[in-house]
């Protein structure tokens, strides 16, 4: 959640989606949710802690710089700046943005979770060091002759 | 008699669609991938537990058992979200139809 003082600021900058940046150019955008009390950073914010694997008490310090974007850097609960993965290019995290849901004006919107109806059919995989290598994931059925 | 003929019938018909199903390959496919994937698909939506997108090329490979490749988008998840040799993949899609997206959990190892 942005603090009030932000929302009061630069609340009617910020649309539907925001983009985050860090000192390696890589991207996350996010989805912005609002209520009555301030703006959520909903879906795709938890792709921070997966990759920059932050732990307990990590700190997120978020900078806007106008036009929807915003600065991040990142330290661990010590103060300790934390390393950014570097990808050539930049690594672009992008949200699914389908099925986005409506904030009412009196709810706290939550995380993104899947919807149980997306997992009605499963396949489970565990994945074979060709799949990281070769960068082909395989989806093969038995067949019956 | 008839009953007799038509019992024949029946049974040479279903000789014969076993012959064609032996020599020709002819495979009836079951699982996850002809349920839930389209084999003249060319593009999906892998949907990660964080809400993030990836856009992947899909290959259908006709073969003894039917596969599915999942390429290009699928590289650049492996590598922004370090999966590693041994993680598990959950793979999901909704009860109804072929579809272009498919939701995905990552089960660390």
């Amino acid at each position: 959640m942005l603090p009030m003082m932000f929302k009061h600021d630069f609340g009617d900058q910020i649309r539907q989606y925001v983009i985050m940046v860090d000192r390696k150019e890589n991207t996350f955008e996010v989805l912005v949710e609002r209520n009555n009390q301030g703006i959520y950073l909903t879906r795709g914010w938890g792709a921070l802690s997966d990759f920059y694997k932050l732990s307990l008490g990590a700190w997120v310090t978020i900078v806007y710089v106008g036009e929807g974007r915003f600065n991040i850097r990142l330290m661990d609960r010590f103060g300790k700046k934390l390393r950014c993965p570097e990808f050539s290019p930049p690594m672009e995290f992008l949200v699914d943005r389908n099925a986005i849901p409506v904030t009412l004006f009196n709810v706290v919107p939550g995380p993104f979770a899947h919807d149980e109806l997306n997992f009605q059919h499963t396949y489970k995989k565990r994945l074979e060091s060709d799949e990281m290598n070769d960068g082909v994931l395989v989806i093969f059925d038995k067949c019956i002759v | 008699m008839y009953s007799v003929i038509y019992y024949l019938r029946t049974i040479c018909s279903l000789l014969i669609f076993h012959v064609i199903l032996c020599f020709s390959k002819v495979l009836a496919y079951v699982g996850f991938s002809i349920m839930c994937l389209d084999t003249s698909s060319t593009s999906i939506k892998l949907v990660d537990e964080h809400g993030n997108r990836w856009n992947c090329t899909i290959q259908f490979v006709p073969c003894n058992d039917a596969r599915f490749l999942i390429c290009s988008g699928w590289n650049k998840m492996v590598k922004a979200r370090g999966l590693k040799d041994g993680d598990r993949v959950v793979i999901g899609a909704p009860g109804v139809g072929s579809n272009e997206t498919l939701y995905c959990i990552v089960i660390r190892r």
